[in-house]
């Protein structure tokens, strides 16, 4: 069988419901091996729940979840299932009385591994998170970057081959949000299965290679990112001149690819929805310099996943 | 020679962790330089502290047996010759002994418990409890693992304290076996009390924080209760068995010497009377020994169901109903066999020795009630989970789906318990009308009618707890417990407040009690039968509500939004 086809996770009318509210809705959702996929939706639209449920931490009110082919039994240790899982929600406790080796040698002893595989994992685990030189400080003494690393450590400690990251940069600052989304695309490239909500659609993009929206507790959407951007996302071009904004107007109205624009008038700029393809792009500039427009900035790009979930989707707010 | 020393430690270390990671956890997190250099100081203090004291208490110390009053003399001094006496030593040996046990139990049961309760409802309220239950470890390992664990620095203390309780027990001249047998009972004991604690510490998350002083107060009552060592020859004798102190007298010969001029904290004098069912377990120690230890194992092997259901899942049922039937079997055969009539011993108090038809009845009543109160909370379901199989499942239309109802009610964990209850309750009214065609004298048809009463009764509790928790409240906790106790608690209260007795007006409101047994003597069969009839009457109310409200719950959004409901939540 293709490694790259096989199915990672597996939910089958998966449904949660908080008294009468239903927080997942009847949800069948299939993840492939290798994948990273991008969990986006509103507040309250049931990503939370869903990975809960994907992490065991939360028993399904009807349906089934498989990890690869194998079901997920209600009330049962599934200790074999388990060991193919890491959950790291968003606000997570450490034990502050233990060292940083003592937590992840604790976590790894519970995941059953043994000696001398522990010792080289947890050497592994460290120098990947960066925190081999904090290997004997107290956990109370990290900082909260470190802490969100540490916990990604004690995640992946036992070798997971199904990631649950439940906003995992959330309140980090941009430099540990950088050094996470390294550590992702390090373990994506080793070829774990991701599933990750972030508030932050840029560092999705940059992550995913497909995306589910969810919405009132209903997966929307659920596609590859290639095909998302393939099927929502225009081309935009930005255009910025020393002269007047009304002569650029009237030559943007001469061309067939340009649908409707933005004009900001402090920039003396242009932002210009394009249907056309590269030549025609070329053929636009030609025509602006052509017309004696001072153009100093002339940018062609695609519409990111930001706009698409803001404007294609119509999402009020991004979670 | 080090190095080979290190190398075995290491092993040692790496074998007690991977055959326990919890545990390992626990004693990485507790064996602190300072804390255990605090342990070892209070350990060691305590111990010359309680010498002191014992040594203070001895007034004759100072050499004047010859000059002491009978009494005094009776007790701390040895005649050697006509005018000649001396401290007895020996019985001051006795004394610190089995000062020294009763300290070491409350220490290790009470102040484990404590730890254990406070621990667990800390890593409940932290959330990390989830992240260990996540891991596929089983909830034994995990739970054995606190049970050695959190207590780690009281065993410490109690390993300090061995050389001085075997000590003081040699130098009394009690056998050393007879030493190791009481230890061997405070362990099991240990076992089962921290067994206790942990479910507590499980389930008592709503009483933020206040679970671990409030569980731990109510074992050292308990233990403190049981010092009376009194033997009523019914189900409440049962508590001696859950007592480490009982196997004392035992241990210090208490009996072969007849209390002759001791007094030795919780003597349990009284104990020899102790039967259960035919078996005359006060007789001899060993008897007690192995008693004790099937009591504690079995009762700790309950505890341990809905341990394990709670820490694989919050939110389900302490028990299962099919665990119910079995539990309810065990716990009325075990606590009917101590209601017997059994031959009184020649020197216990004639009073308690000669139990009668009606107390012991009572009794049975009353424990049979505790017990399924104590049965409706254990099979409580989650409110979410009700509401589920209301919606899901609990309103099939097809005969099919009638059948799974009903399956359902017997033995589904998220189904009403109200069924269940009923069950359990022709369970254990088997056992009960059995005993009383065994109990050789006294009026069985009272005692039917009363068990019939109680019955009934307790299946209006169980329902009107159903109904009430049906609603959607906060609280829920607190509500359960008002609802069980208050209707429980009301009429009696109203009887002891206008002052009613059995034969006298108003002696109806018994019916409405655990105590029907006592005032149907002096009722008449007509009204007897009119209030037998409002208690079915009541049932088929409840019943009534509860059905009404679970189709209610189960109504899908549709349904209410086409009733015209005014708010229906999304979804």
């Amino acid at each position: 069988m293709d490694m790259s086809s096989e199915i990672a996770v597996r939910t089958q009318g998966l449904t949660k419901r908080f008294g009468r509210h239903v927080a997942v809705n009847e949800l069948d959702l299939e993840i492939k091996s290798g994948e990273v996929f991008g969990l986006i939706g509103p507040n309250g639209a049931g990503k939370t729940t869903l990975i809960r449920m994907l992490a065991t931490a939360e028993q399904p009110t009807l349906g089934d979840i498989y990890f690869r082919g194998q079901l997920l039994e209600r009330n049962q240790t599934n200790a074999d299932l388990k060991r193919l899982i890491g959950y790291l929600p968003d606000d997570f406790p450490l034990y502050e009385d233990l060292t940083v080796w003592e937590y992840l040698n604790y976590f790894a002893r519970l995941y059953q591994l043994r000696q001398p595989r522990r010792r080289q994992r947890l050497l592994d685990v460290l120098e990947l998170v960066q925190l081999t030189h904090k290997r004997r400080s107290s956990v109370a003494s990290l900082s909260r970057g470190m802490k969100q690393r540490l916990g990604l450590a004690r995640t992946i400690i036992h070798e997971p081959i199904l990631l649950l990251l439940d906003e995992p940069v959330s309140g980090l600052d941009p430099l540990a949000r950088v050094q996470f989304r390294e550590l992702i695309t390090v373990l994506r490239e080793a070829g774990m299965t991701i599933v990750i909500s972030s508030h932050i659609l840029s560092d999705l993009a940059e992550l995913c290679t497909s995306v589910g929206i969810m919405e009132l507790g209903f997966l929307v959407e659920n596609t590859s990112l290639q095909q998302l951007y393939q099927d929502l996302s225009q081309q935009q071009i930005q255009i910025s001149t020393l002269g007047d904004l009304p002569s650029l107007e009237l030559e943007l109205r001469r061309c067939p690819h340009i649908e409707e624009w933005q004009v900001n008038p402090d920039m003396r700029q242009v932002k210009a929805r394009f249907s056309g393809g590269q030549q025609e792009a070329a053929e636009l500039l030609r025509s602006l310099l052509a017309a004696h427009i001072p153009i100093y900035n002339f940018q062609c790009q695609q519409e990111d996943l930001e706009t698409i979930f803001l404007d294609k989707l119509d999402h009020k707010q991004v979670s | 020679m080090g190095k080979v020393r290190f190398s075995l430690l290491n092993t040692g270390v790496e074998t007690l962790g991977d055959w326990n990671p919890q545990l390992m956890r626990e004693i990485q997190g507790r064996l602190k330089l300072r804390s255990v250099l605090f342990t070892l100081l209070g350990s060691f203090l305590g111990q010359g502290l309680f010498l002191f004291w014992r040594y203070r208490t001895l007034e004759l110390r100072l050499g004047s047996c010859e000059t002491a009053d009978f009494l005094k003399k009776s007790q701390e001094c040895v005649q050697a010759g006509t005018h000649y006496f001396f401290v007895n030593w020996q019985e001051w040996w006795l004394q610190v002994f089995t000062w020294g046990c009763i300290f070491l139990m409350f220490g290790l049961v009470v102040g484990g418990s404590f730890m254990l309760i406070s621990d667990l409802s800390q890593e409940d309220r932290q959330g990390t409890l989830t992240f260990i239950s996540l891991s596929p470890q089983t909830a034994q390992t995990i739970l054995v693992g606190k049970m050695i664990g959190v207590p780690l620095l009281i065993f410490l203390a109690a390993l300090l304290v061995l050389p001085l309780h075997y000590g003081s027990g040699l130098l009394a001249q009690i056998p050393f076996a007879k030493i190791v047998c009481f230890d061997l009972w405070l362990l099991a004991g240990s076992f089962f009390f921290y067994s206790l604690a942990l479910l507590l510490g499980l389930v008592g998350n709503w009483l933020s924080g206040f679970q671990s002083w409030l569980g731990s107060a109510g074992i050292f009552m308990l233990l403190l209760l049981l010092k009376n060592s009194s033997i009523y020859k019914n189900s409440a004798d049962w508590l001696y068995a859950f007592s480490p102190t009982a196997l004392l007298p035992y241990v210090t010969n208490t009996f072969e010497q007849n209390g002759y001029g001791r007094e030795l904290p919780f003597a349990h004098k009284n104990m020899v009377d102790l039967h259960w069912f035919t078996l005359p377990l006060g007789n001899t120690g060993l008897l007690m020994l192995l008693f004790a230890l099937i009591n504690y194992g079995l009762w700790s092997g309950w505890l341990w169901q809905p341990l394990q259901r709670r820490f694989r899942n919050p939110h389900i049922s302490l028990l299962s109903k099919k665990q119910s039937y079995w539990a309810t079997t065990c716990f009325i055969t075990c606590s009917l066999k101590f209601s017997v009539y059994a031959k009184p011993s020649f020197d216990s108090n004639f009073v308690y020795a000669k139990p009668s038809f009606d107390s012991n009845m009572v009794v049975v009543l009353m424990t049979h009630l505790l017990w399924f109160l104590l049965l409706i909370v254990l099979l409580l379901p989650h409110h979410q989970a009700l509401e589920d199989w209301a919606r899901f499942r609990g309103d099939y239309q097809s005969a099919k789906g009638r059948r799974q109802r009903i399956k359902d009610l017997i033995w589904a964990d998220d189904s009403p318990t109200w069924v269940a209850i009923a069950i359990n309750l022709g369970i254990a009214g088997i056992p009960i009308m059995a005993w009383m065609l065994v109990f050789p004298q006294g009026n069985r048809v009272d005692g039917a009618v009363g068990l019939l009463f109680n019955s009934t009764l307790i299946l209006i509790f169980a329902l009107f707890n159903q109904v009430m928790l049906l609603r959607s409240i906060s609280h829920r906790n607190l509500w359960t417990t008002a609802t069980l106790l208050g209707p429980v608690i009301l009429p009696i209260f109203l009887l002891a407040i206008f002052g009613v007795q059995s034969g006298q007006w108003g002696e109806s409101l018994f019916f409405l009690t655990p105590f029907a047994f006592t005032a149907i003597k002096n009722i008449a069969f007509m009204r007897a039968l009119q209030i037998f009839l409002l208690h079915l009457g009541l049932i088929t109310g409840l019943t009534w509500q509860l059905n009404r409200q679970l189709k209610r719950s189960g109504e899908s959004t549709t349904q209410r939004l086409l009733r015209g409901d005014k708010y229906v939540e999304q979804g």
